[in-house]
């Protein structure tokens, strides 16, 4: 750069010129920087472009979540507290380490850190990561873990119904090698794939007299287990049958419908709901938003835990609550009328069609004749009440936020038809 | 060495044994029946003639529903068949309420002894100067058994020869949320059942239209209510279907117990029908027995909805029945809920727990015991002696009380969170009437004589409903795991 000694020039600048390079300060070197922005006009879009995407840079850099990590550097005296008495002070110092039984954590004397952990934890002298994080992906497949206690796999859980598959299957994540072309170490879509496509997991559920004698609880899995599925899932079945899941990926929680004065018990500050508005209403129940220990009752009603303690295992309960839900919950009115309405739309001018389409959509299969003899009777009773009461079906017609058009009769009896279908032990069981 | 079936219990679903010819005949004459659910039911077997929807009789599904617990038998008599507890959540203070101390009153103003309180936990008044702070309202003696009490709770007195005052009482947790959860599940740490899943689970319920283990829920006027979780009632390690259902006192009792909008009765119960029979012809091909389950349970959500409007529906109770609790209809307040208590006994519900919220007096106790006492004083009496009346005091156990207690120390014009002893009522099934039991020491302090910790108040209950607390149990992590936990002593004291 070529500047006209002095002309122009401020003094001060000058006399920060005048020293060499590396003896400025940073702010006289910014100094610097500021007056050759200033004085060379031709540069000013490559300096408004510099400062735009610095902009983006920063909003980019923002919009990245932070895990915040604060370690001691002194770290705390930790003892043996006997009988868990944390008032205790006359036993051993222990120091950072993994079970005694288990391993040793390789440190050359040093003490432990978190990190170490982290490595161990996933280290190949380590199988009990993978052996539960198996254990609880074959829950998702089987309804049960090949050890039933999933929260524990030590003395005080269940021995292994087959403990060399559990192995197979915890060395088979780690290291990869059955069909493992593409799969990388601890390839979680690698295992689902495999255990999917297993001839166990492809079986029929259907059970004989031999096989509920031999194995009542069919731990052995000589068929599929059936079991309902867990609450989210419930809710998700409900909307995706009708057509209305939002299959949008990520972002903040959404709130769902929810009675009026659901939170009154709740306080500091007291808490007012409003519920989200569009598609946030038809998200997987997965974004729904937690409160804790009043978590949305639909999700507690068929059982997703409260969040107050880890739970691995979810019990499942069979109550009338979940009845009443399914049956009259407005997000499940919601359902079936949508779900109706798309029957009504997409399954023909016939009844039978219609309800062949239902099933085939709800179910994956065609109605038997007396299912189709029940159905039948109850939308034909039901549209002549709706006949006899157009308001009635209008007031059906509006549950919920789905825009709706203008209500018929024909809808309104086949929401009653499509509730029922969405209220089948069938609809919210895995075979 | 066989696996140990370590949740086992957790199976939500009873297996039903199968069907046999004998049992599907209608039900017996002696089964409890309400008008309205039969007239509902009778409407369920007729709705879709021909269609043959019952093919299973409901017999057979209520005894997955209104079943005997697992002690059965009993382990000893049983004195009382079902709890109402009415729980002062926040913390009563049991110096303007059941015990006197005029020790206090004389003391007022001066330091708390160091005696009393050296090294002791205290909540807000941790390294504070402590200074003795006196009843604020005067005591008088009540009954022909001439039992003490705040002159605040006339209605209370009038009972009070009913009433057994444990003045003994003594926590071990002096925050709330911890102190609720030692008081319901008698452990501090979370996850464990509530008492009123443990008496479900252990009797079995007398109903199969309602929840054999009700809660419900009204605040008071003064202002300071902490939050009540959900998990109070919670099943714990328990099938979950043994957990506590809250009623609401606005809007539907019940989530979703109403039709929803443009769906009459008829077309409910069709819908219900429809449901129940396509489930049936798939347990027919698939012979899940989880199946039967939710048929049953569809069934008892079907008589639910009209077994809940039916119990919230007090239109058809005297004015002198609502004169007496001070209720109003569907305005939430512990006298309607109190009167809802008894709607609920009556109709065979296990254990029923009001929570009443807003005894939480840090500042202002004075005033704010007058407040409480309006809200409770009346009901709680009008309760015990509404259940005398019909005779069903004597196998109905009454408690009344909260977490904990106040200091005897001044907070201000207030008390602290206090557990060192408390006060709590209780009437009805198996208890002695008109007993002051235990005494807490001269300041109000702790409790010294006959002190009663809350897993002996669990003890006790479990007693009298004919439950050997040491073997109310459930297989949890390999082992058999006492609901109650491993203390508790009956208080053989307070027993008629």
């Amino acid at each position: 750069m070529t500047v006209a000694a002095g002309r122009g020039l401020p003094p001060d600048l000058a006399k920060i010129l005048r020293r060499q390079e590396d003896e400025r300060s940073p702010e006289q070197k910014e100094a610097v920087l500021d007056f050759f922005e200033f004085s060379t006009p031709e540069l000013q879009p490559a300096y408004m472009r510099l400062a735009h995407l610095r902009a983006e840079r920063d909003l980019l850099y923002a919009a990245i979540p932070r895990v915040v990590l604060t370690e001691s550097t002194r770290p705390r005296i930790t003892r043996v507290l006997p009988r868990a008495n944390w008032m205790d002070e006359t036993h051993e110092i222990v120091e950072p380490a993994v079970p005694a039984f288990l391993a040793k954590l390789e440190t050359d004397g040093r003490r432990a850190t978190r990190l170490d952990l982290a490595n161990w934890l996933v280290s190949p002298q380590n199988p009990l990561t993978a052996r539960a994080f198996v254990n609880r992906l074959w829950r998702e497949f089987f309804g049960t873990g090949l050890s039933k206690v999933l929260e524990d796999l030590g003395s005080q859980g269940e021995w292994p119904v087959n403990p060399e598959l559990l192995d197979w299957l915890a060395a088979e994540f780690m290291h990869p090698e059955w069909n493992a072309t593409g799969a990388h170490d601890w390839d979680v879509r690698h295992m689902i794939r495999t255990i999917v496509t297993s001839h166990t997991y492809r079986q029929s559920s259907m059970s004989s007299a031999q096989i509920d004698e031999r194995d009542p609880d069919n731990r052995l899995l000589a068929r599929q287990n059936r079991y309902r599925v867990d609450a989210e899932i419930v809710h998700d079945i409900a909307l995706s049958v009708a057509g209305l899941l939002a299959e949008q990926f990520g972002g903040p929680s959404v709130r769902p419908y929810e009675p009026e004065g659901y939170l009154a018990a709740m306080n500091f500050p007291k808490r007012e709901y409003s519920a989200s508005r569009g598609a946030d209403l038809y998200r997987r129940a997965l974004y729904t938003e937690w409160q804790r220990t009043f978590l949305h009752p639909t999700l507690l009603t068929f059982d997703a835990p409260t969040r107050e303690e880890c739970t691995v295992n979810r019990v499942s309960s069979n109550t009338p609550l979940q009845a009443l839900d399914l049956m009259n919950d407005p997000i499940f009115v919601e359902s079936a009328r949508v779900f109706a309405e798309n029957i009504v739309r997409q399954g023909g001018p016939v009844f039978d069609r219609q309800l062949d389409w239902a099933f085939e959509r709800a179910l994956n299969r065609a109605p038997g004749t007396e299912e189709r003899q029940i159905m039948k009777e109850l939308y034909r009773q039901n549209l002549a009440r709706f006949r006899g009461s157009p308001e009635s079906a209008a007031q059906l017609m509006s549950v919920g936020e789905a825009p709706h058009p203008a209500a018929q009769p024909e809808a309104a009896a086949m929401t009653l038809v499509a509730r029922a279908i969405l209220n089948l032990h069938e609809t919210i069981t895995r075979n | 060495m066989k696996p140990s079936r370590v949740t086992e219990e957790h199976n939500p679903s009873p297996q039903p044994p199968a069907p046999s010819p004998g049992e599907r005949s209608e039900p017996s004459p002696g089964e409890r029946s309400e008008p309205c659910a039969v007239c509902r039911r009778t409407f369920l077997r007729n709705g879709l003639a021909g269609v043959g929807l019952l093919a299973l009789n409901s017999l057979l599904d209520r005894r997955l529903l209104a079943s005997t617990g697992v002690v059965n038998p009993l382990h000893h008599p049983a004195k009382a068949k079902r709890v109402i507890f009415l729980y002062q959540a926040g913390g009563p203070s049991h110096l303007e309420t059941f015990d006197y101390k005029p020790k206090l009153a004389e003391m007022t103003g001066k330091p708390m002894p160091d005696s009393f309180t050296a090294g002791q936990q205290i909540a807000q008044l941790q390294g504070q100067r402590l200074t003795c702070f006196g009843p604020q309202h005067p005591f008088q003696k009540f009954g022909k058994s001439g039992q003490e009490m705040c002159s605040l709770f006339p209605h209370i007195g009038s009972v009070a020869d009913d009433i057994c005052i444990v003045r003994s009482m003594w926590t071990e947790q002096i925050n709330h949320d911890p102190a609720h959860t030692l008081m319901n599940t008698g452990s501090i740490i979370t996850g464990r059942p509530s008492m009123g899943s443990w008496v479900f689970y252990g009797l079995g319920a007398e109903t199969d239209n309602l929840p054999g283990f009700v809660v419900l829920m009204s605040s008071g006027k003064g202002g300071q209510m902490q939050p009540i979780a959900a998990r109070q009632w919670s099943s714990g390690i328990l099938p979950s279907k043994f957990q506590g259902v809250k009623l609401n006192s606005f809007g539907d009792a019940v989530l979703h117990v109403k039709n929803p909008p443009g769906v009459s009765d008829a077309a409910e119960s069709e819908s219900f029908q429809a449901v129940n029979a396509l489930n049936r012809l798939e347990y027919k091909a698939t012979q899940d027995p989880e199946i039967l389950t939710r048929i049953a349970q569809y069934e008892m959500a079907f008589r639910m909805q009209s077994s809940v409007p039916d119990l919230v529906d007090m239109s058809k109770e005297p004015a002198s029945v609502l004169e007496m609790y001070g209720a109003k209809p569907g305005d939430g307040s512990f006298a309607s809920n109190c009167l809802l208590a008894r709607r609920l006994a009556e109709r065979g519900v296990r254990f029923i727990q009001l929570y009443h919220r807003d005894w939480d007096h840090h500042s202002g106790v004075k005033a704010n015991v007058v407040i409480k006492a309006q809200e409770t004083d009346r009901p709680t009496a009008a309760l015990i002696q509404d259940l005398k009346q019909r005779g069903m005091l004597d196998d109905t156990l009454v408690v009344w009380g909260g977490e904990f207690g106040r200091t005897p120390m001044s907070q201000g014009d207030g008390r602290d969170h206090h557990i060192k002893g408390f006060s709590f009522l209780l009437a009805g099934g198996g208890i002695k009437g008109g007993l002051t039991y235990g005494a807490t020491d001269e300041l109000g302090y702790a409790a010294v004589e006959h002190a009663v910790a809350v897993p002996d108040f669990h003890a006790t209950m479990l007693h009298v409903l004919g439950i050997d607390h040491k073997r109310l149990t459930v297989k949890f992590q390999g082992l058999d795991a006492r609901l109650t936990g491993i203390a508790g002593n009956v208080v053989s004291g307070i027993l008629a």
